[in-house]
């Protein structure tokens, strides 16, 4: 065992947070508003600037122009850029569909995307959730039909971030209805400019447009846009949420968010002239909580470390999904109650101080143990696939 | 970052998995809890043979002189099987102030018999109340004389030696009292422990030891007691997470068998639940551990390794009796009985989680660290 980087990777995240002190803004506190232009610029011209140094495919196998860069790698990048809050990681692209058309696409869809997902030039989003399919995604009804050599989607999905960024969407969609669902389900990817299709933004609870109802009447996709074959599109999406759920921004955002907090209770006072962290109930809570981000972090190591032993992450990744999300949330709810009045300012044009971001960010990601399935679903996937706990 | 082990350990974590599967089954398990000793001499015995008693004892001294992480391979199996015997009192913690001791007489005289089995030496500082606090050492031209009570001394009984932090006049100092001092009394009170475990309350009345008796003098103790209480902190830790993982593996196998509504229980929701957390606060204890294990062998900075340490002990003595009492839940009634064996653990793992830095303690020492 070793608990420790190598010199390499300890010189790469040097030379990546370098990298990052000369492309942000001097006085950056993130995260990116994507829902603002000025916001939005930024996040492209970073995830240009990344992909100019290489860095957003840094994983990828050097046939596709990537680096082969180690899962070590990969995951210091990942971290270093959650942690420092910075734009331009485009998940969708270069994290989840360019290692799926990898694997799934045809030489043609390689040819066609993979080049445009690797110098950040084009914005993917993901059409998975429906108003009616959340957990149980293979009950998802947007149906697309056969019709020569096209197919022709109707239906809703819902949840879409991005969609109103995006140029194209990877979706599922049902293409056999009275096949067995799982059976049933093609993976496609649609110009979000095609005729018929229409982007409604959903504002969340923080007050924040992050995503999108995208509705489909009649739009018409040509069939050389399926991904895998047709009525196969259920095993390509099940590939891409592993690659999905193993990240490790959730660990490096709690440590950011931790570290702030903890540094508002080394400054702020108490009526009686204290610190607040000189109070050993605030100083050990502080403690407990950085102790269960360690676990959450440790746990996401090892799943790189599987990786680069070969064994792709299942259950871990579920496991380090549900710690990572609780421990960022037993962070912030900590702060919300350690700032009291002063954390619950919801002030949008407030972006430096903690007082003022922290409830929105509290808000904001209430959605981590919701999204990319929820805690719940991840310890169904551990009981299934890591326990060996049976279905019924 | 590196999850293996190491070929050495690979053996290690086999030969003891096996060994003890066979030596230190259930039954030998329960009748040791309820032994006056608490171990057996054919057990130590064998212990000493297969190299375990002294593999962090130096070679110049009969041991095998192997990486604390090497140990922690052994811990896990030990505290999987709930093996009895005071190996982390005598192997490890005894074993480093020994080591650490300025007396090469002293040094020569113990180590080889910890690693052949021939002595156990146990040592008095288990818990916050054996901190030198209630025994005074003064030196007369006799000697030195200690007097004072110390607490919940595991394997009291049978050491042949007790290493005992005192107060002297230039501050707390460690001393070895042998089972026969030159003169006084050392009465020993028995306590009946949750664990099983023999323990003693000790009385010491004008007890008269040899100059020779002050193993390590008080410049150096307040290092060597913060070293020995990290390895025993992080012993226990990896102790419990072992453990915790055979209780989460038995109450896997039982809610795959056990049948209700027509199904394995195992089969509905809140089961599965259960076992899924219960795997995630085994795999994180287990890693905190492994990481204070090697923190033990690689990390001079003293801030960090003491925030190693204290995280992993804490996380354990946080997450293991929550995985106990999950489990005994899981079981319904028949984890509720004496009969069962899963009390055995959670017996143990409340034991450990008082030892080397309870709860609130583990707390205290991260607090020291956050910046």
């Amino acid at each position: 065992m070793r608990f420790e980087f190598t010199s390499d990777e300890t010189a790469f995240r040097e030379e990546l947070n370098a990298f990052l002190d000369a492309e942000l803004p001097s006085d950056w506190v993130g995260p990116v508003d994507e829902s603002t232009d000025e916001g939005w610029e930024l996040n492209v011209r970073l995830k240009r600037a990344l992909a100019r140094k290489g860095y957003l495919t840094m994983a990828w196998p050097a046939e596709y122009g990537g680096q082969d860069a180690s899962p070590f790698m990969n995951l210091i990048f990942a971290e270093t850029m959650a942690y420092r809050r910075a734009p331009g990681n485009d998940r969708f692209g270069t994290r989840m569909l360019g290692p799926t058309l990898m694997r799934f696409g045809t030489e043609e869809q390689k040819r066609r995307y993979l080049p445009d997902i690797a110098s950040g030039g084009m914005q993917w989003c993901q059409g998975y959730s429906e108003p009616d399919t959340g957990s149980d995604l293979a009950s998802l009804q947007t149906f697309a039909a056969v019709d020569g050599d096209e197919l022709v989607i109707n239906g809703a999905k819902i949840w879409t971030s991005l969609a109103h960024r995006a140029d194209m969407m990877f979706m599922l969609a049902r293409t056999d209805r009275d096949a067995e669902r799982h059976a049933g389900i093609s993976f496609l990817l649609v110009d979000m400019r095609s005729p018929g299709l229409e982007v409604r933004p959903i504002v969340n609870m923080s007050g924040h447009h992050s995503f999108n109802q995208v509705t489909f009447d009649d739009v018409r996709v040509p069939r050389e846009n399926l991904v895998g074959e047709l009525h196969d599109g259920w095993n390509v999406a099940m590939n891409l949420l592993n690659f999905e759920r193993g990240n490790i921004d959730y660990v490096a955002w709690a440590q950011r968010h931790w570290e702030e907090i903890r540094d508002y209770a080394n400054s702020a006072m108490r009526p009686d002239g204290t610190r607040l962290i000189d109070d050993p109930s605030v100083s050990g809570r502080l403690a407990e909580l950085e102790a269960e981000i360690e676990m959450s972090r440790l746990i996401t190591y090892e799943v790189a470390w599987l990786q680069t032993q070969g064994h792709p992450p299942s259950a871990e990744a579920s496991m380090c999904k549900i710690a990572a999300t609780e421990a960022n949330n037993a962070v912030l709810d900590y702060g919300l109650e350690l700032l009291g009045m002063a954390g619950l300012i919801d002030d949008p044009e407030e972006r430096v101080e903690l007082e003022g971001r922290l409830f929105r960010t509290r808000m904001s990601y209430t959605s981590g143990p919701i999204l990319a399935g929820t805690n719940e679903i991840q310890k169904n996937i551990i009981a299934y696939r890591g326990l060996d706990l049976p279905r019924r | 970052m590196d999850f293996s082990l190491s070929e050495t350990q690979e053996l290690i974590r086999s030969t003891s998995a096996d060994w003890l599967s066979e030596r230190s089954s259930p039954d030998f398990v329960r009748a040791m809890a309820a032994d006056e000793r608490g171990y057996t001499d054919d057990y130590w015995r064998e212990l000493a043979e297969l190299g375990w008693l002294g593999l962090l004892v130096s070679e110049r001294h009969g041991g095998s002189g192997m990486l604390f992480s090497d140990m922690a391979v052994l811990l896990q199996e030990w505290g999987a099987a709930l093996a009895p015997g005071p190996l982390v009192e005598s192997s490890i913690v005894s074993a480093h102030i020994a080591e650490a001791s300025g007396s090469d007489d002293f040094k020569s005289k113990v180590l080889c018999r910890i690693a052949s089995g021939e002595a156990v030496v146990v040592p008095a500082i288990a818990t916050g109340t054996a901190d030198g606090a209630g025994v005074s050492a003064h030196a007369t031209s006799d000697g030195w004389v200690i007097e004072g009570q110390v607490q919940f001394v595991p394997y009291g009984n049978s050491a042949g030696v007790i290493l005992l932090p005192a107060s002297t006049e230039d501050g707390v100092a460690i001393f070895a009292l042998e089972a026969e001092p030159v003169s006084g009394t050392v009465s020993k009170s028995a306590v009946k422990m949750a664990s099983g475990v023999p323990t003693f309350n000790l009385e010491l009345n004008e007890v008269v030891c040899p100059d020779g008796a002050l193993v390590i003098a008080p410049s150096d103790a307040d290092n060597v007691l913060a070293r020995a209480r990290m390895l025993g902190a992080t012993a226990r830790a990896i102790q419990m997470v072992g453990a915790g993982k055979s209780v989460a593996d038995r109450t896997l196998e039982y809610v795959k068998e056990r049948r209700q509504f027509g199904r394995p229980i195992g089969a509905f929701q809140a089961i599965q639940h259960y076992m899924a957390d219960m795997a995630i606060k085994v795999k994180s204890a287990q890693h905190l551990a492994n990481r204070a294990a090697w923190s033990l062998d690689n990390v001079d900075d003293a801030a960090e390794l003491a925030r190693a340490v204290s995280r992993a002990k804490w996380a354990a003595n946080t997450l293991m009796p929550e995985v106990c009492w999950t489990a005994h839940q899981s079981h319904g009634a028949i984890g509720f009985t004496w009969e069962h064996d899963l009390h055995l653990y959670t017996r143990r793992v409340l034991s450990w989680r008082a030892e080397y830095g309870d709860v609130a303690e583990t707390r205290a020492q991260m607090a020291r660290h956050i910046g």
